[in-house]
């Protein structure tokens, strides 16, 4: 029984890892560096994602690529919701995954993305090169295949038990905590 | 009826066009088998090899752009002199600009040419440089 | 039947063994075929944009496919809300099963037509209106107005392009005086020779039923209803899993199909078009000859499908997108009328030239 389930894992994990269809979403600076992956010279077709399909239903890897502002994040949970599992999240450029150069004065601007969806692989680098989001796609391959078919549902617990936000009555985001785990000193 | 034949000719010219590129070599760069030269990429900054030779000035933190990526924690020495006790850089929040390796007296901090250094952990991403 | 005037078994054994074999063939052909093309349309489309498809998999990329569809089969199955359960999980069927049913009517050689019948041609193009219903149950189903508006365009421009497609096989028809495929196949090897095709003949038809073809299957230049900045998709919006697995199979299906009918009735279908065969110059005995005759009909067949098939992706590599008003525009003031002077044409010809 184990060795048909460990065989199975294999197939399931190899399939997953080798066709990995992104969402479309680039907000800022960050995708034009997602467009130019997509082109001849760093061709990310060679990975299995020929298309960046337009409908979350049918995505299976939201390449966050920008700054999340305020405005912004609601229809980003709306469009995380939307996908069908198993999903996976890359958070591309350093606005992404930490607010960047905005996080110490911006009245606006969501301090990293893992505050509103649990994220896979953070890539740094402002921008990151087009190599870098490859090598970042090549390590979240090498992520999925250790992972195990059973063991989903406790990622998305644990995830969900870090997120600090809230949403009230009104379908609205509110309350975006921001992180004091580093103080913030000016001058 | 001479516009309708001169779009024929131009449909024609054009699928010639494409199907000539059936011939040509592939422009793509094979990542990762093969990585291109990048001389001038703003890369990583990293501590210089050897032995500490940061004094505490705090030049590095005051010149970064983006307030809060680097921080210094300083102790007492025997002589009630400052040292550096801990000096962290957040590479997720940095944006690679090059002041604090440009202006660093003592040459600790540099700026390299990497540029795969993505995971999976954003702790992974804080580095770290003691006494 | 007839060729191994064996009757051990009386015939009402024969007759569903013929069918479940016929069946498994095209199965496994079919299945085959599609795994096939969905790679070399990657592949292809790579080449002619200066770059290399999907290359990390296989050899050279040979297992995508297979790590598409495992991946589409373990995704999460969603239905919206207040959609409509039975008409949402129809329509992926009803896209879907019509295609695998025409494969029965083509003539793969001169011995091995699944179901042949006297108005074969007639079925095959009746059996492809029955996608058009499952677009629109599609766009119906799911609780979306977006989806609902972009299933509409789709159909309105499918039911169009229908036209000219039967057109053009009136052409075939008057040509070669009957429906049946085998007869027009046989009418086209006339003079043993590939002057007898009918593409010499009705080639404006030929080019009408190209460009209609490539308008039913969905495909650029034609495909407004699921491109991605107009529509997000389309009728195929809110599809996930297997389901839309089917939609993305049945394009490619019916792209082969369609082609292969085209090399029938256009292009002689498993004629060669030295006349003779290869394997009639082999000094092999002439039982062994006939089934090595048959193999090579087979694959002059599937040589002329895959010219037609490179055709449409190199017309997908090239062209931009229509407009749906633009393309109906092209339809209504171009299309039409030249299908029906190709009628003219073709009687014309029918009667300076005798008993062809």
């Amino acid at each position: 029984m184990q060795v048909i389930a460990g065989a199975i894992n294999t197939v399931y994990n190899w399939a997953r890892s080798n066709s990995l269809w992104p969402l479309t979403f680039a907000t800022s600076c960050c995708g034009i560096e997602m467009m130019s992956v997509s082109s001849a010279n760093y061709d990310i077709a060679r990975f299995g994602s020929e298309v960046f399909r337009g409908s979350p239903r049918q995505a299976d890897l939201l390449i966050v690529a920008g700054t999340i502002t305020q405005k912004m994040a609601p229809a980003l949970l709306k469009l995380y919701e939307q996908m069908a599992e198993p999903k996976y999240v890359i958070a591309m450029g350093a606005c992404a995954c930490s607010g960047g150069m905005f996080r110490e004065n911006s009245y606006s601007v969501v301090r990293g993305v893992d505050k509103i969806i649990p994220v896979d692989v953070y890539l740094p680098m402002c921008p990151p090169t087009p190599e870098s989001l490859l090598e970042a796609i090549i390590n979240l391959q090498k992520k999925i295949r250790t992972q195990d078919i059973f063991d989903r549902d406790d990622e998305i617990k644990a995830h969900k038990s870090r997120l600090k936000f809230d949403i009230d009555q009104k379908d609205l985001l509110i309350c975006i905590d921001d992180d004091k785990y580093f103080e913030i000193e000016v001058g | 009826m001479v516009k309708f034949f001169r779009h024929i000719i131009s449909l024609i010219i054009g699928y010639f066009t494409i199907g000539s590129n059936l011939i040509k070599k592939p422009v793509t760069v094979f990542y990762p088998e093969k990585k291109k030269e990048h001389k001038n990429l703003r890369g990583k900054i990293s501590f210089a090899e050897g032995e500490c030779k940061c004094i505490a000035c705090g030049i590095c933190k005051s010149v970064c752009p983006s307030k809060g990526t680097i921080k210094i924690t300083t102790k007492e020495d025997e002589g009630s002199k400052k040292v550096l006790d801990e000096l962290s850089i957040d590479l997720s929040q940095c944006i690679q600009c090059g002041n604090c390796a440009e202006n660093c007296p003592t040459k600790t901090l540099i700026m390299t040419n990497d540029y795969e250094y993505s995971s999976t952990d954003k702790i992974d991403l804080i580095i770290r440089l003691r006494r | 039947m007839n060729y191994f005037n064996i009757s051990y078994f009386p015939d009402y054994v024969y007759i569903p063994l013929y069918y479940l074999i016929g069946f498994i063939v095209v199965a496994v052909l079919m299945l085959f075929v599609v795994l096939f093309l969905v790679l070399l349309e990657r592949k292809l489309l790579g080449f002619f944009t200066v770059r290399v498809g999907p290359n990390r998999v296989g050899f050279h990329g040979a297992l995508q496919t297979v790590a598409d569809a495992i991946k589409l089969l373990f995704k999460e199955d969603i239905i919206p809300l207040k959609a409509d359960k039975l008409l949402f999980t129809l329509s992926p069927i009803l896209v879907f099963a019509p295609i695998m049913t025409v494969w029965a009517y083509i003539p793969f050689n001169g011995f091995f037509a699944v179901q042949n019948s006297v108005v074969g041609s007639l079925i095959f193009l009746s059996l492809l209106s029955f996608p058009i219903l499952g677009i629109l149950f599609a766009g119906i189903s799911s609780a979306n107005k977006y989806s609902l508006l972009g299933s509409l365009r789709a159909c309105a421009q499918t039911l169009c392009y229908e036209l000219p497609i039967f057109i053009s096989l009136l052409s075939v028809v008057i040509l070669s005086g009957s429906l049946d495929l085998n007869d027009i196949v046989s009418a086209q090897s006339i003079n043993n020779n590939c002057f007898g095709w009918f593409i010499i003949p009705s080639l404006l038809g030929f080019i009408t039923f190209y460009i209609s073809s490539v308008a039913m299957m969905n495909r650029v230049p034609f495909d407004f209803p699921e491109a991605e900045s107009e529509f997000v998709g389309g009728y195929h919006t809110e599809y996930s899993g297997m389901k839309f697995a089917m939609f993305f199979l049945a394009e490619y299906a019916s792209m082969f199909i369609l082609c292969a009918f085209m090399a029938t009735i256009f292009l002689g279908g498993f004629l060669s078009p030295f006349g003779k065969y290869i394997s009639d110059f082999l000094p092999l005995s002439d039982l062994i000859k006939t089934p090595l005759i048959f193999i090579e009909q087979f694959f002059w067949l599937i040589l002329k499908t895959m010219v037609l098939v490179v055709a449409v992706i190199w017309t997908r590599a090239t062209l931009p997108r229509l407009r749906i008003d633009r393309s109906l525009e092209f339809f209504w003031k171009l299309i039409l009328p030249l299908s029906i002077l190709n009628i003219f044409i073709v009687c014309l010809i029918k009667l300076f030239m005798g008993a062809r």
